[in-house]
């Protein structure tokens, strides 16, 4: 059975990446490179949600 | 569990069964909220219906949500925004890839990915891959042609994704991409089961090659047409290449929904915690929840963005296995694969008859060539069913003994009697890559 507590942590994490991400892209307005790919960096961050966020909203 | 380095993420593969059913109920709200929202023509489908995403409160509830068919997809383009119409659930500005159907059930398709659908069409691959032993060592070979079909699109991203080294073999012929394939020792194939059994044809043919002692494949994922999970299919590719034969049944509409992984258990994992299947009753209409019980798939795929898949009609005649699988995974099984499509199974003589009964007989005869063709046509107010098929060289003396074994066993399967014609070898049509074998003339009659 997967460590519960790694789990939340690596949830807590992808979040923390999300807001980062998030930030950098409104201090990045009008940079057409940011933009690009900040957006490439929250699209890998939904992949992660989906397969760990997801998991551990549905185990706690 | 077993070793978590068998999965591509452990965490969902092996999840407990009612935690499973959790995460599903959670992605389609999920999922149904963003159609819901985003999208002009499942906010109508839904409206008409007299249903809003918050009448969902339970995992039974989720029938209630109206199935969306082909034909809806297909009229809907007509509408605003040109090409895709009011399905679509992003600004066009988002979208980044044009795709469309194969048009084999009709007029095509249209469909749109944005950035985010790409990579999660290649996450659903991922998981068919990875399950089917790719891996970094893999140097995969792509033998299509690379254009607006989504096809192998999926695949090639999703072995870059997973590690492995990725060889695109568009634009080359046949002969050519086998010479590479041996050039490069490629170790992995994806291909049509029809593409499969004709590259190992025509190297024996064209090259004087036997792929399975001249070439380095070792692992064949198979897309796009029934074959890979039909037993005799499956042998004869696997005979002929030296390697292991796996399936996998996705969908333009859908994405990469199941794979059969490397225990090969006669059946085809759904990926339940990307899509959520169910199945119809082809009389009732209602839910089938036990094992064994063939009927219609309804598919949601979770989370995509353009163009969202929420109780899609595939059409796929599905049923459930009552097994575990030794692989460990919590993903059920559906039993044979896809048995076949709800348009396809047809009644002959009063009898319903599925291609793929036909294929898995035929093809279990060695003394057969692969191609064969079945024709339905009425005589009168009897239907007639003829067979042709092509003996290999050298058999057509015990032609008279052969056809007399093949109709015995086509009756024990299919209960039906057919007429069965020995053509001249070489006669009946070759396909390149999706076979059409199965002709019904009495709906044009």
């Amino acid at each position: 059975m997967f460590d519960k507590r790694r789990l939340e942590n690596m949830a807590e994490e992808i979040n923390n990446i999300r807001n980062s991400a998030e930030h950098l892209e409104d201090l990045g307005k009008g940079i057409e490179s940011v933009q690009c790919y900040v957006a490439r960096i929250l699209s890998s961050i939904r992949l992660l949600e989906m397969n760990i966020t997801d998991v551990a909203k549905v185990s706690s | 569990m077993k070793d978590e380095s068998l999965y591509w993420n452990p965490l969902l593969e092996t999840l407990p069964p009612e935690k499973l059913r959790a995460l599903q109920f959670m992605k389609f709200k999920r999922s149904l909220n963003w159609a819901y929202r985003n999208s002009t023509f499942y906010r109508r489908v839904y409206k008409e219906a007299g249903l809003e995403p918050g009448d969902i409160k339970t995992f039974d509830d989720i029938r209630l949500i109206p199935k969306i068919e082909k034909s809806m997809m297909r009229e809907t383009q007509e509408r605003d925004p040109f090409p895709y119409g009011d399905i679509l659930s992003v600004p066009m500005e988002e979208v980044s890839t044009f795709r469309q159907t194969s048009g084999t059930t009709g007029t095509p398709v249209y469909h749109a990915e944005t950035w985010q659908d790409l990579d999660w069409y290649s996450e659903t691959w991922a998981y068919v891959l990875y399950a089917q032993g790719y891996g970094k060592t893999d140097r995969v070979f792509v033998p299509f042609g690379y254009n607006i079909f989504v096809a192998f699109w999926g695949g090639h991203f999703a072995a870059e994704k997973i590690g492995c080294e990725v060889v695109p073999g568009g634009v080359l012929d046949t002969k050519a991409r086998i010479l590479k394939m041996q050039e490069l020792k490629c170790t992995a194939l994806m291909a049509t089961p029809t593409y499969v059994l004709g590259m190992a044809d025509t190297a024996q043919k064209a090259l004087n090659m036997d792929v399975s002692k001249d070439l380095y494949i070792k692992r064949i994922t198979c897309a796009g047409e029934p074959g890979a999970s039909i037993s005799t299919t499956k042998k004869r590719m696997e005979d002929a290449w030296g390697a292991k034969v796996f399936d996998h049944i996705g969908g333009t509409e859908s994405g990469a929904w199941s794979f059969e992984c490397m225990e090969q258990p006669g059946g085809l994992h759904v990926n339940e915690a990307f899509f959520l299947v169910e199945i119809e009753d082809l009389n009732t209409g209602e839910i089938i929840h036990e094992s064994g019980k063939p009927g219609k798939m309804i598919i949601t795929a979770f989370d995509r963005c353009a163009k969202p898949c929420v109780r899609f009609d595939a059409k796929d005649v599905i049923k459930w296995s009552d097994y575990p699988c030794d692989c460990g995974r919590t993903f059920r099984l559906l039993d044979g694969g896809v048995i076949g499509r709800a348009d396809d199974i047809t009644k002959v003589k009063g009898v319903l008859l599925a291609p793929t009964a036909i294929e898995e007989v035929v093809r279990g005869f060695p003394e057969v060539e692969n191609e064969y063709e079945v024709i339905v046509t009425k005589k009168g107010e009897v239907d007639d069913i003829l067979l042709r098929i092509e003996l290999i060289p050298g058999k057509e003396r015990e032609s008279e003994t052969i056809l007399s074994r093949l109709k015995d066993q086509l009756r024990i399967k299919t209960n039906l009697g057919y007429r069965i014609k020995a053509v001249p070898f070489g006669s009946l049509p070759r396909f390149e890559l999706k076979a059409k074998r199965f002709k019904d003339l009495r709906k044009r009659d």
